[in-house]
């Protein structure tokens, strides 16, 4: 009980309820800017976290989160073009809806959902979360091991359309983690050692100023390419009638659970992301609705099931990618993957231990999930009129800012000494380099952060594992539960391949 | 450690290598599969191409003289250059008379607004020690104060060049400027002022 009202005491303080709420628009924003994701605001906020108390720090971020899941929906319903890959389905019915005159209720209906979903997640992880933990505590080595390698290939063939595309930015990403120093011998471990020996290379490749350059820099570099393009117009229309009447939403119950129980789940698998589970639950969605027997309006004839339905399962993904983070440590997507990353550099170690010693923590979390989803619900319903003007900003005047945020953010990180945060400058934009070129070959970036974050953790235990067993290799094979994320990992890879046959 | 006197330990080499000829292997196996329409996919159109390396050059560059003329100026700088051009869309010769000026006139601006926020700043601190207001010595006070006086300034100017800015071959450029001067103020408050980043102050010695 101590821990609890300790929870709340960390997130119920002015000052964190600010900052959630910052966090929380500046999250509608990003995901409302067409080409922005979570992920990259969540990497360009990273660093001003880092300058905030722990939990007001991940409060920030989880503001980010959640406000740039939900604010995608609103050039989706607008304008047709969804803000992120994780609208996509909404686009469908809302822009039809819009077409209708409709526009105020489908805002409204996704705002409404996007808030249900993302409180039934919330509670699915705060049920679940401890129990995985608690299966943690049967990990030695050789299980730590095997988990990050499943974690890492289930993300590498689920990124990519092209399995091998997958592996190899993974394999990237984990070459990227090996440099520096070794973790036992402190040997040094760096290419061109006679070049790099004097720089704060030496140190390893730090994880911010990484994810900033793959999420932040090469977003701009990437969406430079469109700047002719023009700024985009939204569509003057009169928008009313914005909360969805409460019947209605009842009425939707099943198609709400489901959507909820699809995006949970789809979440809580490492690497598939939103936009399968928002798929998925907008077909389950039509199938409900054009059953005889239903009474409610048919999903894709422009209403509001069809919206509901994959922003129900959208944002209940939030709740459902933080159930691996928290219990496992392995990151359910990529925007999850950079949030992982920031509770690590906050020294929050998930895992059993966080759930037994930390558990103010815990609580202090859930209830900034809580308090961002309140905010997310407020803040848009509030302001449906207002953040669809956010689609007028020209990118020519974005990018450009995007760019110097991500530089200075990158800076931020070491700011008290003044070299080593230069040289992290030229690593996130080397990164951003190396992001943007990935990008445009068609190859997923989210592996390489899993294989940055993962890389320390598969290394040391790997060795470990060795070293315990006499140098017997095949220790990983001994282990049950080894076994079983063997099983998967090697599952992760041959089952794309042979989808991809069949197809063929 | 445990085992290493008998050499159990995989050695740190081990997973670099393996990671290494994992690389390898698959770089050579995309190689080999790419088509010439995937290759067709990634063109980029000139303008865009131009922006691109533009952005990519102005960012090294910045990097380097980050410490040497530091945060305000480089920052400032970069980002007029680069709102200037993206505004056009591309770079062109008629385009850098107006580049010129523009950049000239920005700077300025930017350190007047500048100075006037280390004026006001100081002036807080030492009217707070002097007259014990303790909440004139705030660093985050003194930085909504400094905000306050931005946000004013800049709503003045807009007003007041209201109908210069429909003109459009002067809006790149006071667009450009205001937007500098406006981010990199806010920046410098945010991360300087409240955060105590050690921003580079390069040559501004104030």
């Amino acid at each position: 009980m101590e821990e609890l009202f300790s929870g709340i005491q960390q997130v119920f303080n002015l000052n964190t309820i600010l900052w959630i709420a910052l966090g929380e628009v500046l999250g509608i924003i990003i995901g409302a800017l067409p080409g922005l994701t979570a992920t990259m605001g969540i990497a360009l906020l990273l660093p001003l976290s880092f300058q905030l108390a722990r939990v007001t720090g991940i409060g920030l971020l989880l503001g980010v989160y959640c406000g740039a899941v939900s604010g995608a929906s609103i050039p989706a319903i607008l304008l047709g073009i969804p803000g992120n890959p994780n609208a996509i389905a909404t686009v469908y019915d809302g822009q039809a809806m819009t077409r209708k005159g409709l526009a105020g209720q489908a805002l409204g209906g996704a705002v409404v959902a996007s808030f249900i979903g993302g409180i039934l997640s919330l509670i699915a992880l705060s049920l679940f979360s401890p129990l995985i933990a608690r299966f943690t505590l049967a990990f030695g080595p050789a299980e730590k091991a095997t988990l990050a390698l499943v974690g890492l290939t289930i993300i590498a063939s689920v990124s990519a359309k092209n399995l091998a595309k997958g592996i190899l930015t993974g394999a990237f990403g984990l070459a990227l983690a090996f440099m520096g120093t070794d973790p036992f011998t402190d040997t040094l471990r760096v290419p061109f050692p006679e070049l790099l020996a004097k720089t704060p290379l030496v140190g390893g490749i730090n994880l911010i100023p990484a994810l900033i350059g793959l999420f932040g820099v090469s977003q701009v570099l990437y969406d430079l390419e469109r700047i002719q393009e023009g700024r985009l117009a939204p569509p003057q229309l009169k928008i009313e009638k914005v909360f969805p009447p409460l019947r209605k939403v009842a009425s939707m119950w099943r198609i709400i659970l489901e959507s909820t129980g699809i995006g949970t789940l789809i979440g809580a698998i490492p690497g598939t992301g939103a936009s399968i589970a928002v798929f998925l639950s907008y077909e389950r969605a039509k199938r409900i609705t054009s059953s005889p027997r239903s009474k409610l309006e048919k999903v894709g004839s422009g209403c509001l099931e069809g919206v509901m339905a994959p922003e129900v399962a959208n944002n209940a993904v939030t709740g459902g990618a933080l159930i691996p983070v928290l219990s496992l440590g392995i990151p359910g997507d990529a925007g999850t993957a950079v949030l992982l990353g920031a509770l690590l550099i906050k020294g929050v170690v998930p895992g059993y231990q966080l759930f037994s010693q930390n558990m103010d923590l815990v609580y202090a979390i859930l209830f900034a999930l809580l308090l961002s989803n309140v905010f997310m619900l407020t803040f848009q319903l509030l302001g449906v009129r207002i953040f669809p003007k956010v689609l007028s900003i020209p990118m020519a005047l974005l990018l450009p800012v995007i760019l110097v945020l991500s530089m200075i953010g990158a800076y931020a990180i070491k700011g008290q000494a003044v070299l080593a945060a230069t040289f992290d400058m030229g690593v996130a934009l080397v990164l951003g380099i190396i992001g943007y070129y990935l990008k445009k070959a068609d190859y997923p970036t989210a592996p390489i952060v899993l294989g940055l974050i993962l890389g320390g953790l598969l290394e040391v235990n790997f060795r470990r594992a060795v070293k315990l067993a006499g140098g017997n290799y095949l220790v990983f094979f001994t282990k049950p539960i080894a076994v079983v994320f063997i099983v998967l990992a090697v599952f992760s890879v041959v089952l794309p391949l042979i989808q991809k046959r069949r197809r063929s | 450690m445990i085992g290493d006197e008998r050499g159990w330990d995989p050695g740190s080499r081990a997973l670099p290598i393996a990671m290494g000829f994992l690389m390898l292997g698959l770089s050579t196996h995309l190689i080999f599969k790419e088509t010439a329409k995937e290759q067709a996919e990634r063109s980029v159109p000139t303008g865009a191409r131009h922006l691109i390396v533009l952005t990519i050059l102005l960012s090294i560059f910045y990097i380097l003289v980050f410490r040497a003329l530091g945060f305000i100026l480089s920052t400032a700088m970069l980002l007029f250059t680069l709102i200037y051009f993206n505004y056009h869309g591309d770079i062109r010769l008629e385009l850098f008379p107006g580049f010129a000026a523009g950049l000239v006139s920005s700077t300025v601006f930017v350190l007047l607004v500048y100075t006037a926020g280390r004026f006001i700043t100081r002036s807080l601190f030492y009217l707070g020690r002097a007259r014990s207001y303790e909440l004139f010595t705030s660093k985050v006070f003194s930085a909504f104060v400094v905000l306050l006086f931005g946000a004013v300034l800049f709503a003045v100017l807009l007003v007041s060049l209201r109908k210069t800015v429909n003109k459009p071959r002067v809006r790149s450029v006071l667009v450009a400027g205001l937007t500098a001067a406006g981010v990199t103020e806010g920046l410098y408050l945010v991360f300087k002022q409240i955060f105590l980043v050690s921003l580079a102050r390069g040559i501004l010695f104030w």
